[in-house]
């Protein structure tokens, strides 16, 4: 599973300390179930997206984001089947294309998936992934959670990057003068894949020691300037959300 | 007496046997090579060693594995991390972790050592393996020799009693070759070396040479191997890249330039066999995913008979066979990996028994060299007039490889082979191409 989201940076997010980081990311995640304003939803979505902008530029904020965009288009479909008795906002021929309430229940899900998911990619490409353990060490998590925590975080991203590998592997298959690639069996292999990596991970996690019984020594980390400083940004923000909620 | 023996019976759930008796005696710092056929059981050795197997790939294990008066095989897989570890012939499925620090410090920090312990071994860890640069770059930047590199890096660090090598001497440079053998000579522990084909860096370096056969241990006997006198049909049509330029950026670290490879020109016809060398790391790979248009150009232009083609057209016009075979296989079993090509049942019964495929055989239970051997025979049927092999002769024997680039050339392909072995090198036939200092070049 040697995929990493990390990107090198020295922007103000990337300086942020990992405890705060990681408490900002959870209170944001909490407080997108709380939103219920169109400027709530709005706010949730933007506020990572920028924040990822700044901190590791447009094109792989872009990168990230693509990866939501059939996602979206998905759930978009989906809005003709949504509350249906609703107030009638857009009608075809006499077909009730969306309601006020269906657009309102896709739009919330759509910020809340994009803004949580949003916030945990601006984690995963400013902390390295030993760093993330250390942070959630801090919070007496043991390490086993820790580490599991970290793993799955990765879990997704990885899952994207072997989906790419097995899609340009399946159109190098292609015939001559053909483009793109089978989705389905693309799909299936990726559940194979997927599956098969979970015995991997953990017979390499066990044959380098994961599990002794000799107590793994505690790793510290330094207090950087402006600490608490960082504290407090990190609980503003979510919590300025509740002002337009 | 012997500080080491190890008597193995092993068969997997679904029956097949692979160890009846497998007897093996070695005394400490002893250096051993063990070479055998792929598909002969020497990954299943070494995961059995280590616990993996068969805690998770299930079978029925019987025997033992006496170190120092204890059975290893009755301690969990953790505790035997001081005891033995393994540099896995696949290096993909070991690596877990975003940096390359990181995954030398994880094994490192559960033997309970002290930070400054840690920092010390991996520094000299690095340096052994000449991998100081990479210190914060994530492992999905590196290239497959660093990778292997790193493995090593990653138990030379742990420092175990017994060291298993598995085919770790493939995918590294032919300098790193030498290195890892001198490494090997100069260390006092017990290194028991796995491979599919004798090597030249070998020489010197083992006290036995050892080979497994029908589930046993069996002595090895030298037979050398003479490769073909190749046939080459040198057609018209011809693929032809121009004043390329490949670049990519490290991510993950700003210790590291960009990587930038400059292509003046390179051409290579139907029938014709070109090899490629170069260094770990000097963007050999990145070369063959630009000719076949999974990794985009910065600059350029790549062509079959003048017609300038586009990354998506040169995927279906020229065949990249991957280091790791597993990048390209995904479908459950033999049979369905060679219907996805759409040839005939004809042509498929036949590359199978070309490649000595078993046609309803699990991919994922593949031996890496037998998935080596399918991904040959899946790429085979595709017909591909351009094929390039990413260091396909790692892994297989010399005879296997040696029959696959015949069953190419004779079809007339223009094959691309890249390789670190420079016996292999100077066997095939046709020009020679090294990638040195950034640029492509002919070999004089």
């Amino acid at each position: 599973m040697n995929v990493s989201s990390y990107i090198y940076g020295a922007s103000f997010y990337h300086k942020f300390d990992v405890r705060p980081k990681l408490i900002s990311t959870l209170l944001f995640s909490v407080i997108a179930f709380i939103m219920s304003s169109w400027t709530g939803f709005a706010l949730v979505l933007l506020m990572p997206l920028v924040i990822m902008v700044l901190s590791v530029g447009a094109k792989e904020t872009w990168r990230c984001y693509s990866r939501l965009i059939p996602i979206f288009i998905l759930l978009i479909l989906f809005i003709p089947l949504q509350k249906r008795s609703g107030l009638p906002i857009l009608s075809v021929g006499g077909f009730v294309v969306m309601t006020e309430e269906g657009l309102w229940i896709i739009m919330r899900i759509i910020a809340r998936l994009g803004g949580i998911s949003g916030a945990l990619m601006l984690l995963l490409l400013t902390e390295r992934n030993e760093d993330i353990i250390k942070g959630l060490r801090a919070f007496r998590m043991p390490y086993n959670a820790a580490l599991t925590v970290s793993i799955i975080l990765r879990f997704i991203p990885y899952l994207g990057s072997l989906f790419t590998e097995i899609r340009d592997s399946m159109s190098l298959r292609l015939e001559e003068g053909k483009h793109g690639y089978p989705i389905l069996p693309s799909i299936t292999a990726l559940a194979v894949a997927a599956i098969k990596m979970i015995p991997d991970t953990a017979a390499s996690l066990e044959e380098r020691g994961f599990g002794r019984r000799n107590q793994r020594k505690s790793i510290k980390l330094p207090y950087p300037e402006g600490y608490l400083t960082q504290w407090l940004i990190g609980v503003i923000i979510p919590f300025s959300l509740l002002l337009v909620r | 007496m012997a500080d080491i023996d190890i008597d193995l019976s092993f068969s997997y759930e679904s029956g097949e046997g692979i160890f009846s008796r497998f007897g093996l005696s070695l005394h400490k710092g002893e250096h051993l090579l063990l070479i055998a056929s792929p598909g002969s059981g020497k990954t299943t050795f070494a995961r059995i060693l280590t616990g993996a197997i068969p805690k998770y790939i299930n079978g029925d294990l019987d025997g033992h594995f006496i170190v120092n008066g204890t059975d290893v095989l009755s301690l969990d897989i953790p505790e035997r991390l001081e005891i033995v570890g393994r540099v896995s012939q696949n290096t993909d499925e070991m690596l877990l972790f975003s940096s390359v620090e990181e995954e030398i410090s994880f094994p490192l920090e559960n033997l309970g050592l002290e930070a400054e312990e840690i920092q010390k071994r991996i520094s000299y860890a690095l340096d052994l393996f000449g991998l100081g640069r990479y210190r914060n770059v994530s492992t999905s930047e590196l290239s497959g020799g660093e990778k292997r590199r790193l493995m090593l890096a990653i138990l030379f660090a742990v420092n175990p009693e017994i060291y298993i090598l598995d085919e770790a001497f493939d995918e590294l440079s032919p300098e790193w070759r030498k290195r890892l053998a001198d490494i090997i000579r100069n260390l006092d522990r017990t290194v028991v070396v796995l491979g599919s084909h004798m090597l030249m860096e070998y020489e010197g370096v083992f006290s036995r040479t050892l080979s497994i056969a029908d589930g046993a241990v069996r002595p090895y006997e030298y037979r050398p191997f003479a490769f073909p006198d190749f046939h080459l049909s040198i057609g018209e049509s011809v693929l032809e890249a121009d004043n390329l330029l490949i670049e990519r950026s490290h991510r993950s670290s700003d210790e590291l330039s960009s990587f930038s490879l400059s292509i003046p020109h390179f051409e290579l016809h139907e029938g014709e066999c070109v090899v490629l060398l170069g260094e770990n790391g000097s963007g050999k790979s990145s070369f063959s995913r630009v000719l076949t248009g999974l990794l985009k150009e910065m600059n350029g232009k790549i062509s079959i008979d003048g017609k300038v083609l586009s990354a998506k057209e040169r995927r279906s016009t020229v065949a990249y066979l991957m280091q790791n075979p597993y990048e390209e296989l995904f479908l459950p079993t033999a049979r369905d990996e060679a219907a996805s090509t759409k040839a005939s049942e004809h042509d498929i019964e036949k590359a199978f028994h070309l490649f000595g495929i078993d046609p309803d055989a699990y991919v994922q239970e593949l031996s890496y060299g037998k998935a080596k051997m399918l991904q040959l025979a899946v790429f085979y049927l595709l017909r591909r007039r351009f094929v390039i092999f990413d260091e396909m002769d790692s892994a297989l024997s010399s005879e296997d490889f040696a029959s696959a680039v015949s069953a190419y050339l004779d079809n007339g392909r223009g094959l691309l082979a890249i390789t670190h072995d420079m016996s292999v090198a100077a066997a095939l036939p046709g020009r020679k191409l090294r990638i040195e200092g950034g640029v492509l070049h002919e070999c004089q």
